[in-house]
């Protein structure tokens, strides 16, 4: 009896062993897929208040995020969790060739200036672009982006209705993977470095 | 004082002393504000309240020198796959039980900051109830 409990541990075991190298071999060596519905060039604003092409991030693996700087609890988190992903790229020597974009669906108070100053305090690699109302709604749509003004705060600020997911983007400027905002950054960091 | 007077007194604490033990009743924990960008004029604040008393309760908003105004926020996932913030009015405590505000749920929101937070300082901030009197804490200023 005892030799047969010992042998069907040890044969779960070994099956355990056998689907975990298996799991890990499968999104190891799985390309990530692209989604071709979504991206695109684009022409906006950046935090310099520069015109900006989605041509010059052609090269750069892109964590993206669509958001505006008065939401007080899911962009600001969503842009500490990027800081944090990046700042451990950094130390691994990993982050030349990656870049987050931070896109506001909200131009009238996110200015470019304004923009700048908020995101240098996450981290002053950070690209923040703005435009005009036409423009931002033409990226959002070639994203996906749903936004919606939805009505104003007790300030009288707008307050929107957004989707909130972060876009993982090649060298190619192809999407391949969209990440809800609490997403494990372990996850994106290895996703993320299939395209370095 | 007469003998009569001093007997109402007496009945009078008495009679008030739910009132205040209801306010002792409720705690509040792991109370913190997000740290955000200087030029920010925008957060939030997070915290477990507990009503470990018999009495329901019924949260209305907050005060906090630290900011022009403040409310209570949820954030409703809608069926187009957006989220969407809205203000709460006021938030049931049911008694015995506990209410937490997180990221990404129930909220406060703070508007018009007096000045910029400095990670890791404690603001007194006071939340206030339909009944009884304000609970207050200090909430840490936290960056993530």
């Amino acid at each position: 009896m005892k030799k047969l409990i010992l042998m069907t541990v040890a044969v779960v075991c070994v099956l355990a062993v056998a689907v975990l190298w298996q799991t890990s071999r499968d999104s190891a060596g799985k390309p990530l897929p692209v989604n071709t519905r979504m991206g695109g060039q684009f022409e906006m604003t950046d935090q310099d208040g520069q015109p900006f092409s989605s041509e010059a991030l052609q090269g750069k693996v892109v964590l993206l995020f669509f958001g505006f700087t008065h939401c007080p609890d899911i962009c600001p988190a969503t842009m500490a969790r990027m800081a944090q992903l990046y700042k451990d790229l950094e130390q691994t020597g990993e982050a030349s060739d990656v870049q987050v974009v931070f896109i506001t669906f909200d131009p009238e108070r996110d200015t470019a200036e304004y923009l700048k100053k908020y995101l240098a305090w996450f981290h002053p690699d950070f690209i923040g672009l703005t435009g005009t109302p036409e423009q931002v709604k033409k990226v959002a749509a070639q994203y996906s982006v749903v936004y919606l003004a939805v009505g104003e705060d007790s300030e009288g600020g707008t307050e929107f209705a957004h989707s909130d997911f972060v876009y993982l983007i090649d060298r190619e400027g192809k999407v391949r993977k969209l990440y809800p905002v609490d997403a494990e950054l372990e996850e994106i960091k290895r996703d993320l470095r299939t395209l370095l | 004082m007469t003998c009569g007077r001093y007997f109402k007194s007496v009945l009078l604490a008495a009679a008030t002393l739910p009132a205040l033990a209801g306010a002792a009743d409720l705690t509040i924990e792991n109370g913190w504000i997000r740290a955000v960008p200087p030029v920010s004029q925008t957060t939030a604040g997070y915290f477990t309240l507990h009503n470990a008393s018999h009495q329901d309760r019924v949260m209305t908003g907050l005060s906090t020198d630290i900011a022009g105004a403040g409310e209570m926020h949820t954030m409703a996932p809608q069926e187009d796959g957006t989220r969407r913030m809205r203000r709460l009015p006021e938030v049931p405590v049911p008694a015995g039980e506990t209410v937490v505000f997180e990221p990404g749920a129930k909220h406060l929101m703070l508007f018009r900051l007096q000045r910029p937070l400095v990670e890791g300082e404690k603001i007194p901030l006071c939340l206030t109830f339909s009944e009884g009197e304000p609970v207050c804490a200090e909430f840490e200023v936290v960056k993530p």
